[in-house]
């Protein structure tokens, strides 16, 4: 009888719990709807990129759609020359800007993402780009992540799983029909001393 | 004349540092308790030294005694009340006082109040900890002296890092610090398992209290960093991937790996000697990130703490490896697992090793990543860089797998791969979840992202998350629901449970709120006084550029009337560029209106300073940042509660067998 009130439970728990998340949701909908972006697409459509987007000046703002994409892509790969972790794009350093307007302008003589980030690395060699490029020695530093995320699950199905699998006779493991004759045993012994007992209280 | 006691004491805690050692060392291989309290006396005489050297550091600094070297270089006279008791730890040697006197006190503290049952490693324990500290005063007396003295004195000092004037620089590295030194205790705990050659009854107790203690410093105290960033430098980002960032970080992951090998431990017996492992690299990592900090080795924008010490720590990371790997090679074998049954396969346990492995993946990702432009420029001479776009190509799969690794791994139980519910409750969970997700899309704008990667990255992110997030609620829900809706009960002892829930949503929250960065929007405008700028609906008139004087600052300030839609935002947003009078650069003070979905953020990058009349802004519209906030709150809760729990470790798999 418990049980059958237990296992209903479930079904109506999870229409609670779905009920309370509809309520919270269209609460907070409600309230962060006023905050929310809604209603704007206009700048969204002239500048959202998935990345920042940055149009400054006369000569990013004469790019189209598609060059002002490819200035983002590129200018992301080029670090700030003068500061820690941060790309031209994030930073406002005269030198980044120098670099800028040089991806700028090349971009506008319609180069390629390839080719100005080659321009850049042929004068200021490879520590320019913001990750190193794949290839040469380079690639112990792309390889090594990918090696291990490949080798890890084996390397751990190989010493966790594989050898500590259960073996029956060791570490003291023991087969079923031992347990089950060894607990028939001590049944034996207490069905006895209960007869024993009952046999007792009888006298 | 005080400056000579400060050094004088620091130079008697060496000596009784190392006097604790020896006794420590003693009182193990003799056994004899009364050596051990003796060491414990050496290490409380050494904290109440320490803490008086550092009280007189801090009154140098309110008397504005500039005959000591280290007041004249990091304060002035017009620095504030507050920020003068922070320029304490503004510079290298300051922070290395703040490092030890924080270690000297945890150490007391561990070493007061140990459980009862751990009585026979304390003694290890004592020697350990006292030889991380033996060193660390080594250092405090040779090449990181906070009391050299500067004479004549001079009248007014150089004046304290500008970019260190922040609220947040006053909290963020005494949290981040604490976290570092706190995990000394289990670190210094799986040493003395070594060195014991056991794991006794009450280890896992003190260790997991320490390590949770130690890892919700860290999260918070890294966060903290991040906020600072986030309002102070100015590029409109919170994470950099910078090398003293990726080496908070990496201790950070260790703490995390260990909290999870401690829970297989307590349940099962298992992993016993990972636990050891991991509990000494955290701690060896929290050093290291030190040692590439401090020894400039990486230059970086906490290039302020460079000094040349770099060798010196480079000979004690090696002497700590070297000692630890022997005791362990050695002693490691003495420790065995629980001898259980059925484990591994589907289950718990299993998804437990797949996380420790998913977050020691990440952590080797950052550590090859920060250390590679040092490897690559020693074996092909060639300068390379690795920034964001290297972390960024890794690190979303690991999230990703981390997200799942939360759901299924908390949804399932120990020696089994059964699923209260059934796996249904998965397929039902990924139903549910398509309404969460849809409304954070929704009102998130996340279509708004052209990028189709940066799109789809979202869109699973966010769905992936909604539905771990579901998982582990059903899990609650089906736990308390066997207690017939007790929740109080249920809480009152589940703190561990409900601590790591608390954590966990915090987890998934946190993700919401990195993918924020995939569609963030920016915009510079050069604008006259008067004119105005839109953004994302947003409508700022560019109104007065002022100039005020705030504190011991000039700032060159923009005031912005921001509208959206007509409707009003803020009628008087500042922002602007700060010049402190012992610094020739300009600092930003951003402008920020900030909601749960998004954050307006303006930098000014230029005025015109001859007309006063034009200036250049950056505009950022940064989504989902006050989520990381609130992930971090939830997080630092969690690991606060987990430390409560009275249960976990109480009888560990091992006392019950040796009980019966």
């Amino acid at each position: 009888m418990r049980a059958a009130q237990v296992s209903a439970f479930r079904p109506s728990g999870l229409v609670g719990l779905m009920t309370c998340l509809l309520f919270v949701l269209s609460v907070v909908a409600v309230h962060a709807r006023a905050e929310g972006p809604g209603v704007d697409k206009t700048s969204g459509s002239a500048a959202a990129g998935g990345e920042k987007v940055n149009h400054d000046d006369k000569l990013a703002g004469a790019l189209d759609k598609d060059k002002q994409r490819s200035y983002l892509d590129t200018a992301t790969e080029l670090r700030c020359p003068t500061c820690t972790g941060l790309s031209v794009l994030e930073s406002d350093a005269p030198f980044s800007v120098q670099i800028k307007n040089l991806v700028k302008e090349q971009v506008a003589q319609g180069k390629s993402k390839d080719e100005i980030l080659k321009y850049f690395t042929e004068r200021y060699g490879p520590w320019i780009l913001r990750s190193p490029p794949k290839e040469g020695f380079n690639l112990v530093a792309w390889g090594a992540p990918i090696a291990l995320l490949i080798a890890g699950p084996l390397l751990v199905w190989f010493f966790v799983w594989r050898r500590q699998q259960v073996v029956v006779g060791r570490q003291g493991v023991r087969p079923t029909e031992v347990i089950v004759e060894e607990l028939e045993q001590r049944l034996a012994v207490l069905r006895q001393k209960h007869q024993g007992r009952q046999a007792g209280e009888q006298l | 004349m005080l400056a000579d006691l400060g050094f004088f004491l620091m130079w008697l805690c060496c000596l009784t540092t190392i006097y604790g050692v020896g006794a420590g060392i003693a009182a193990a291989r003799l056994r004899h308790r009364r050596l051990f309290q003796s060491s414990r006396m050496a290490q409380t005489v050494t904290m109440i030294m320490c803490a008086s050297a550092s009280l007189i550091l801090w009154y140098s600094f309110y008397q504005r005694d500039y005959s000591l070297f280290y007041v004249a270089k990091n304060s002035s006279n017009d620095l504030p009340r507050l920020y003068t008791f922070t320029a304490f730890w503004s510079s290298l040697e300051g922070s290395h006082l703040l490092w030890t006197l924080l270690l000297s006190v945890f150490s007391s503290l561990a070493l007061w109040t140990y459980a009862r049952d751990n009585e026979h490693i304390m003694p290890y324990v004592a020697a350990s900890l006292q030889a991380v500290l033996a060193w660390m005063f080594y250092l405090l007396i040779t090449h990181s002296d906070p009391f050299v003295l500067s004479l004549p004195a001079r009248s007014n000092g150089n004046g304290m890092n500008a970019l260190l004037q922040n609220p947040y620089m006053a909290i963020h590295p005494p949290t981040l610090f604490i976290g570092y030194t706190a995990l000394a205790i289990p670190a210094a705990y799986s040493v003395a398992a070594l060195g014991y050659g056991d794991i006794t009854e009450g280890w896992l107790r003190s260790a997991r209290r320490w390590t949770l203690f130690a890892w919700s410093a860290l999260t918070a105290g890294i966060i903290l960093g991040g906020h600072w960033a986030y309002i102070e430098l100015g590029w409109a980002g919170y994470w950099a991937w910078d090398p003293v960032e990726n080496s908070s970080l990496i201790p950070w992951i260790f703490a995390t790996a260990l909290l999870h090998s401690l829970v297989v431990q307590d349940k099962l017996g298992q992993l016993k000697r990972l636990t050891l492992i991991l509990a000494f690299l955290g701690f060896f990592f929290s050093f290291f990130g030190t040692f590439i900090t401090r020894s400039g080795i990486i230059s970086s924008v906490h290039s302020f703490a460079e000094s040349p010490i770099g060798p010196n720590y480079l000979y004690f990371l090696a002497a700590m490896l070297t000692t630890v790997a022997a005791l362990y090679a050695v002693r490691a074998p003495s420790i065995v697992p629980a001898e259980t049954g059925k484990v591994w396969g589907v289950s718990k346990e299993s998804a437990l090793i797949i996380t420790q492995f998913l977050l020691l993946t990440l952590a080797v990702i950052v550590c090859v990543g920060t250390l590679y432009p040092i490897v690559s420029e020693a074996v092909t001479s060639e300068r390379t860089t690795v920034q964001a776009p290297y972390f960024n190509t890794f690190a979303p799969w690991i999230g990703l797998g981390l997200v799942v690794a939360v759901a299924l791994g908390n949804l399932m139980r120990y020696h089994s791969g059964k699923i209260p519910g059934g796996w249904r409750v998965v397929g039902v969970a990924a139903a549910v979840a398509l309404l969460p997700a849809g409304w954070f899309i929704y009102l998130g704008g996340v279509f708004g992202t052209e990028r189709p990667f940066a799109l789809g990255a979202q869109l699973v992110g966010i769905y992936l998350s909604m539905w771990s997030a579901i998982c582990l609620s059903w899990d609650l829900w089906v736990r308390v629901r066997d207690l017939r809706f007790k929740w109080g009960y249920f809480f009152k002892h589940n703190l561990a449970y409900c601590g790591a829930y608390l954590a966990h949503i915090g987890l998934l929250v946190a993700i919401l709120g990195f993918l924020g960065n995939y569609r963030g929007l920016a915009k510079v405008a050069t604008l006259k006084v008067g004119e105005s700028t839109e953004l994302f609906g947003y409508d700022l008139r560019f109104a007065d550029l002022k100039v005020t004087q705030k504190a011991n600052a000039t700032n060159y300030e923009g005031h912005f009337h921001v509208e959206r839609q007509g409707r009003l935002i803020a009628d008087d947003l500042i922002v602007a560029r700060s010049k402190y009078p012992t610094s020739s650069e300009l600092h930003h003070e951003i402008g920020l209106f900030s909601t749960l979905w998004h954050d307006l953020y303006v930098t000014m990058s230029d005025f015109d300073k001859n007309t006063g009349k034009s200036a250049t802004f950056e505009l950022h519209v940064n989504p989902t940042v006050r989520l990381v906030w609130i992930a971090t709150f939830l997080m630092v809760l969690g690991g606060i509660i987990g430390i409560f729990d009275r249960h976990r470790g109480a009888r560990s798999r091992d006392a019950i067998r040796s009980a019966a």
